[in-house]
């Protein structure tokens, strides 16, 4: 039996698939604009009375623009302010604390990729590879820096404390814990080596509690002991000695003010969130801030703010969303009238045969 | 061998012969044939396309010397065939291979040029848009394999698929209206005009796409969790917009929606998601990026977040706006022949003798065969 040359016959092979050939009538087309500015402009509305209700306050305290003098040219230089939020009306909480920083390009090509996953994620890595892929800040003298880069060694260094017994309503206290993408315990992890352990008096030894024989003391702020170790520390300088007094010896690279200012930011003005603070406010209720400005941004005309805000269904207070799909759904509605302006006035009939020019 | 006299008649006869609407030269040897390709092809100005059509090996030379050769098999043999860019069967099937296919596929082939550059021209104008925010210091706006994925992955099979399956006038119109062919003589699709205006547009399209989520961030929180996402959940966010409003652009373009169209601009869209859903997982993470295990979670944290999707309808329909506002004048107010014929075509205008009554606009079979007298 001779083979066939005949083409197969189904219908994509064929060009005759089934089809549906789009006409652009003036009626589909108004019904369509007249369908877009009945979805959008609702919605631009419901964003935009969501937004309203966002309560923010934000107090710049370092830069051209500041309210409060907390402007440092050194750093690390420690001066202490204090910042009043007075709320002006009923706000029902949480309430979400941030500092904003202007002019601070943490989306720089070079500043996002200065960070090595391996040793944020505990791993050890060798010198030559971290000068790979920090490229900068990968030691310190003799010392291999723990962890390397950009990112981690420009750590954001100033604090914001509550001030619970002036605040009103008393004890309102901030909550500096969630702050962080909850998947990023996976990527930030102490050094593998080390070892931590709660006690309740130095007395015992290291080696008792089933730590090695060198461990270090460190009681943190709630007077909570701890007796810790990290391999090779005659080596390494690790984030807690990078940033003493900041950076707890147990937390590491796990504190959660580390790992949000790990997450670059896209544009060079931006918020970070810094902790919560818990409860309903009335107006005139008070929040009492105490800053310690340790981050110098003089130098190049940064600025720094710090903010407060709650969050609603559409995020922060952001009225561009809401503004953007009125004028969305207008522009759309003017065209439809247009459009139907235009078919009275002078239509085109469809179809119209003696309209078919051949030049 | 030609000389002096000799050339100065092939210019006379080639003076004589642009007069005519046809000349018929007989007993003719191959190479002459061959000679009187090259005579038009060569000494006409402005440059034409020649096409030569043949059966038999005689028409061997004719047919490589033209643009275009067609072989016509069967009974002078195969010689023709081998020699020739397209064989068909008979001389009858000149008819619909130029005026249906060759139509056809100029159209399309246009539209897939054109299309590419202007899906293109979207994506790294929003790269270098955000140059702007980043110091010039060229940080990609998006992920690397996301980025990477953008023309072999999430906008590729749509543009593909219309390349092959898309048709703007059944088979019986197109051959009725041989008219149309012009179309493609005078280079109506595919020339500066059309270059200008697709490339504006991807201009236009992205300049939407960047700036409005960027003037929505800026400064701002723009999740519902309070949290500043950072850098890769912002730029994937204006990435899945760039690509559906990539796919649905192709779906204004096409003048016969099938099942396979709707099917291909659908996987683009879905394929991104998919993909980048994928990419956030842990192991995959690392997988193609600058940085291992930055895109960990982000497309999981994206998509939860429903800003992120208002954001999106917002600028898939603004790119989308202006481009559809044009096609839509242009079509109803400045028609074109090929316009009015659609229409015709599709049972729009009655009073058309032998003409389809099928289906205004309904979901109907192309046949060949049924005549449309449309004058």
């Amino acid at each position: 039996m001779e083979p066939s040359n005949r083409p197969k016959g189904d219908a994509f092979r064929q060009q005759k698939l089934t089809a549906w050939q789009p006409i652009m009538t003036p009626l589909k087309v108004v019904v369509i604009f007249f369908a877009i500015a009945v979805c959008f402009i609702p919605t631009g509305l419901t964003l935009l009375s969501s937004s309203n209700e966002v309560y923010e306050e934000r107090v710049v305290y370092d830069g051209s623009d500041q309210t409060v003098d907390c402007s440092i040219t050194t750093e690390g230089q420690g001066k202490v302010c204090t910042i009043q939020f007075t709320f002006t009306e009923d706000v029902d909480g949480p309430v979400y604390v941030y500092y904003e920083m202007e002019n601070f390009y943490q989306n720089h090509r070079r500043y996002v990729s200065s960070r090595d996953p391996f040793q944020l994620e505990g791993d050890e890595v060798g010198k030559s590879d971290l000068e790979t892929s920090c490229d900068s800040f990968v030691t310190n003298g003799s010392l291999i820096i723990n962890p390397c880069g950009l990112i981690a060694n420009s750590l954001f260094t100033d604090v914001f404390t509550l001030d619970s017994t002036n605040s009103i309503p008393q004890n309102s206290t901030l909550d500096e814990s969630g702050i962080a993408w909850a998947s990023d315990d996976v990527k930030f992890k102490q050094p593998s080596g080390f070892k931590s352990k709660a006690v309740n008096n130095f007395g015992t030894s290291c080696t008792a509690e089933g730590l090695p024989v060198d461990c270090q003391q460190y009681t943190d702020s709630s007077g909570q002991k701890y007796l810790f170790y990290y391999p090779d520390e005659d080596d390494v300088q690790y984030l807690y000695e990078s940033y003493p007094g900041l950076i707890s010896p147990i937390d590491g690279v796990t504190d959660e003010h580390f790992k949000v200012w790990m997450r670059p930011a896209a544009l060079p003005t931006f918020r970070k969130l810094y902790g919560k603070v818990e409860g309903d406010f009335q107006a005139n209720d008070t929040l009492i801030f105490s800053v310690t400005a340790n981050y110098e941004v003089d130098s190049f005309d940064g600025s720094k703010a710090l903010l407060l805000s709650t969050v609603g269904e559409f995020g922060g207070k952001n009225p561009y969303l809401g503004v953007a799909f009125v004028v969305v759904g207008c522009i759309s509605l003017m065209f439809a009238l247009l459009f139907v302006v235009k078919q009275m006035v002078s239509p085109r009939a469809k179809a119209d045969a003696s309209l078919l020019n051949w030049t | 061998q030609a000389n002096e006299a000799g050339i100065k008649l092939m210019f006379d006869f080639l003076n004589f012969a642009k007069k005519c609407k046809a000349v018929i030269a007989c007993r003719v040897s191959p190479d002459q044939k061959r000679q009187v390709v090259t005579l038009v092809r060569k000494h006409t100005s402005p440059a034409p396309m020649t096409m030569s059509i043949g059966d038999g090996a005689n028409d061997v030379p004719m047919i490589l010397e033209a643009h275009v050769g067609v072989g016509i098999s069967g009974n002078e043999g195969m010689q023709a065939v081998r020699s020739a860019d397209y064989a068909i069967a008979q001389f009858a099937y000149l008819q619909p291979l130029m005026l249906v296919h060759g139509r056809d596929n100029y159209k399309r082939i246009s539209v897939v040029v054109m299309y590419s550059l202007y899906k293109n021209c979207f994506l790294v104008t929003s790269l270098f848009y955000y140059g702007v925010y980043s110091g010039f210091t060229a940080t990609a706006l998006y992920d690397s394999l996301m980025l990477a994925g953008f023309n072999p992955g999430w906008s590729f099979v749509g543009i593909i698929l219309f390349g092959i399956v898309e048709k703007d006038l059944s088979r019986g119109v197109a051959l009725q209206n041989p008219e149309l062919y012009r179309e493609g003589i005078e280079n109506r699709d595919f020339n500066m005009g059309v270059l200008a205006r697709w490339a504006l547009a991807g201009l236009l399209s992205t300049t939407f796409c960047f700036f409005i989520p960027t003037a929505i961030a800026v400064g701002k929180i723009a999740s519902s969790t309070g949290q500043d996402d950072g850098l890769l959940p912002f730029g994937t966010n204006i990435l899945q917009a760039l690509v559906i409003a990539v796919n649905l652009r192709l779906l204004l373009e096409t003048n016969n929606v099938t099942l396979w169209s709707l099917g291909s601009y659908a996987f683009g869209i879905v394929l991104f998601i998919f993909g980048s859903l994928l990419h956030s997982l842990w192991p995959l993470s690392s997988f193609f990026t600058k940085v291992p295990f930055e895109y960990y979670d982000v497309a999981m944290v994206l998509n939860k977040n429903g800003i992120s999707w208002l954001i999106q309808l917002l600028v898939v329909v603004m790119v989308l706006i202006p481009d559809f506002i044009a096609k839509y004048v242009r079509r109803t107010y400045f028609p074109k022949a090929a316009d009015i014929l659609r229409e015709l075509d599709n049972g729009y205008g009655g009073g058309t003798e032998g003409g389809r009554t099928e289906g205004k606009g309904g979901i109907h079979a192309n046949e060949d065969g049924k005549a449309l007298s449309a004058l």
